[in-house]
């Protein structure tokens, strides 16, 4: 899994590529954790993710908990194979996804 | 002398040194002592003889004066009477008997005193009876000290005739005379009257007990050297026990080295006599046997290094009835460094190799030992017996200073098909039933190098097929080059036909290898034995059923970071399958959730190095997949969903990927058997 992380003033856009799964979860969760005092704009870029476990779920979850208390989280570009999980796990009611 | 001396000791039963001297000592001075008793009591008896006789001749002279008022004495008979100067004496009556000048000298010289009067040759009678009577003679007690047992002066017996005649002829007499029951010592002197005529005789007298009492000193003396002869044994004994206890010390130290338990200590024996020279002595060889112990130990550990190693239980797979081995490897004297293993691969892959290690001793059954872990080893880790040895060989030659090398062969079967695949390291070729006449051939394929000569070699496989009622022996050298007391080799055709000669016979694997033994040892003699004979014959019974049923199965640690493997595994089964890349991703989901899941709970303890086994069956529309752990009863389906309704902060962050397991899989189902947990996942595309 590679993060590609562009700071834009207080909006942060983190593209993932490849597998979040339990072993690359935690370096997504530090990613996120390292910015976002500084952020009220997170987006995810899932356009190259290509697979999403529960330990992935589990760091979008948390981050979407910070973020609704000082701002808006977005997932973006999101996939069908993807969308599915989101929408079995009802996260697709929790998230924000364009 | 010596051998009553060795008697009396044999008597005492004396056991140590010390006390036998002693006795020897003691017995020897208490023989001196009554040596010295009676020659000296002999002597001083003698002496004193003499001094009692000049007493008594001077008491005589004494009671002489006193009958004569020290005038001349004149002595007579007259009117039957014996007179001496104005006294008469007596004349053999009681009443007429003088006492008191005898009484008197008793009582100044302590002698007893008489006199006789000399009568004629008449009224001789003979007195007691005639053996231990005496003839009475012709001078008769007229006056004396004596008094008999009633207290009456004896009066009126005779003198003892053979007495009387000496007197006769000498007139002096000295000798012991039994007065009335006493013995006495007694001076006999006659007396003559004017004429010149024996007229009669004064006999002064001492008791011979007296005499006796007074050679006490003698006795004394005896004592003394008794004394002494018991102290000297003392002494004796005290000296020799410092020199027993050095005896003893030194047995004690021997045994102690006989029991095997060495003592730390050296033997310290405070002498510098011959005793201390044995204490050095004996340090000087238990230094040597210490030695010798160490080198014995070292060689039976070496012995027990290379027969502990190898599998001594047969049949040593028993749940697996498709195939039989056994194996046997008899040492040689000295130690060598034959080897055999088998042990199963995974559940339908058993592996068996012989190897020799060149050399003998303790580095062989090292070597031994390192070489057989290593190849087990590699061999469970999947590599082919090519590329074991290959591995094997790299590390081995590596660092192989020393130059030992191994010669081995080792062969992997699949037992459901019976395709074996081989290697050979410089190794004798087995033999191999695998052709239609069901005979034995050697198993030829060009060989490799032997293990450990050169690093960087390649190793050929080999491969072939058996069918069931095949039979594979391997061997080490020892076999083929045992040797009888004319230097004829066992050799490979005795072998062969040996080996071949037992198949009509049916004879199972056991029977095989201890006839084949026997059938060496009646081939050698009694030769010695000079290298290890190390056999081991598989025997395949039949294909032995996929007890897998299809699945391919791998084990893998339960750790989060094998993840990656225990995904890759099953997507490479998967896909082979052809499953489609959705259902490929939703199997690869629930796979991780429930992987996860095991690696995170099952097992508890940090220290424990659980497993877990990943088993997986994809076919043109459908996968199973199965993992298997040790770990903590636990059943993850129990777990009450989450609600996916919930917002965001209202939601736990548990629970999810089971969740997603159950939703993604047609089927998940959870068993607890044999102590494991097993988790079954069934997808249809």
């Amino acid at each position: 899994m590679t993060i590609n992380s562009s700071l834009e003033g207080t909006k942060l856009t983190l593209a993932v590529e490849g597998r979040l799964d339990t072993v690359t979860a935690p370096e997504l969760e530090n990613a996120v954790m390292d910015k976002i005092n500084d952020v009220d704009e997170l987006f995810f870029d899932f356009e190259k993710l290509q697979y999403i476990s529960s330990a992935g779920l589990r760091v979008l979850l948390s981050s979407q908990k910070i973020m609704n208390a000082k701002g808006k989280m977005t997932v973006k570009n999101v996939s069908d194979d993807i969308n599915e999980i989101f929408s079995i796990t009802g996260f697709s009611d929790i998230l924000t996804i364009e | 002398m010596g051998k009553a001396a060795r008697n009396f000791l044999a008597a005492l039963k004396l056991k140590t040194v010390g006390s036998k001297i002693a006795a020897v000592c003691f017995f020897n001075c208490l023989l001196l002592a009554v040596v010295i008793l009676l020659v000296f009591s002999k002597i001083s008896y003698d002496t004193y003889e003499d001094a009692i006789t000049k007493v008594l001749l001077s008491d005589v002279t004494h009671l002489q004066d006193i009958l004569s008022l020290d005038e001349e004495p004149d002595w007579r008979i007259e009117d039957g009477f014996l007179w001496c100067n104005d006294k008469r004496l007596g004349d053999g009556t009681v009443e007429n008997a003088l006492t008191d000048p005898f009484t008197d000298l008793q009582q100044k010289t302590g002698s007893f005193s008489y006199t006789f009067m000399k009568i004629g040759d008449d009224n001789l009678t003979w007195v007691g009876d005639k053996k231990d009577g005496y003839m009475q003679g012709h001078y008769i007690r007229v006056a004396g000290s004596t008094l008999d047992n009633d207290g009456k002066p004896i009066i009126g017996t005779c003198m003892d005739k053979k007495v009387a005649d000496i007197l006769d002829e000498k007139g002096f007499y000295v000798g012991e005379a039994n007065v009335v029951g006493s013995h006495i010592f007694c001076v006999y002197q006659t007396v003559r009257n004017s004429d010149g005529e024996i007229v009669g005789c004064i006999v002064t007298g001492k008791a011979v007990s007296e005499i006796k009492n007074s050679s006490r000193i003698t006795s004394s003396i005896v004592l003394i050297i008794i004394t002494l002869s018991i102290i000297t044994s003392l002494g004796i004994i005290v000296i020799s026990r410092r020199w027993t206890n050095a005896v003893s010390d030194i047995d004690d130290y021997l045994k102690q080295i006989g029991t095997g338990v060495f003592p730390e200590d050296p033997l310290v024996l405070k002498s510098d006599d011959e005793i201390g020279d044995i204490a050095d002595s004996v340090n000087e060889m238990l230094k040597s046997i210490k030695e010798k112990d160490r080198i014995g130990a070292e060689l039976k550990l070496a012995s027990d290094l290379q027969q502990g190693l190898l599998p001594r239980i047969f049949p040593p797979f028993p749940e697996y009835d498709s195939f039989d081995i056994y194996a046997s490897m008899t040492p040689a004297r000295e130690i060598g460094g034959d080897f055999y293993d088998m042990f199963l691969v995974d559940d339908t892959h058993v592996a068996f190799l012989v190897g020799d290690v060149s050399g003998k001793g303790v580095p062989a059954a090292i070597i031994m030992a390192v070489a057989k872990v290593f190849i087990r080893n590699l061999c469970k880790g999947g590599s082919k017996p090519s590329e074991v040895f290959r591995k094997f060989n790299s590390v081995f030659a590596e660092d192989n200073t020393a130059s030992y090398f191994i010669t081995s062969w080792l062969g992997i079967l699949d037992i459901t098909n019976g395709k074996l695949e081989f290697c050979n390291a410089g190794h004798n070729p087995p033999l191999i039933t695998s052709g239609e006449d069901g005979k034995f051939e050697y198993l030829k394929q060009r060989s490799g190098l032997v293990l450990g000569a050169m690093p960087n070699m390649r190793y050929k496989l080999g491969e072939t097929k058996i069918k069931p009622g095949d039979k594979i022996f391997l061997y080490t050298d020892g076999v083929t080059e045992a040797n009888n007391s004319k230097h004829d080799l066992y050799g490979e055709d005795r072998l062969k036909e040996y080996l071949d000669g037992t198949i009509p016979k049916n004879f199972s694997v056991k029977d095989t290898l201890e006839g084949l033994k026997e059938d060496i040892d009646i081939f050698t003699e009694s030769e010695e034995q000079f290298d290890d004979i190390t056999m081991l014959i598989f025997d395949y019974k039949k294909y032995a059923e996929d007890i897998n049923d299809g699945f391919a199965v791998s084990k893998f640690p339960a750790k989060l970071d094998k993840l990656n493997d225990v995904l890759g595994f099953v997507e490479d089964e998967v896909t082979k399958a052809g499953c489609p890349p959705k259902t490929l991703m939703q199997m690869t989901l629930s796979l991780e959730e429930v992987f996860v899941n095991v690696a995170s709970y099952a097992y508890p303890n940090p220290d424990e190095l659980g497993d877990v086994t990943v088993a997986v069956k994809a076919d043109g529309d459908k996968a199973i997949i199965r993992l298997t752990d040790s770990g903590i009863p636990f059943d993850p389906l129990k777990k009450a969903d989450p609600d996916t309704t919930l917002s965001a902060e209202e939601r736990g962050i548990g629970g999810l990927g089971i969740f997603l397991t159950k939703k993604q899989m047609d089927n998940v189902y959870y068993e607890r058997k044999n102590d494991k947990n097993i988790l079954t996942m069934e997808k249809s595309y």
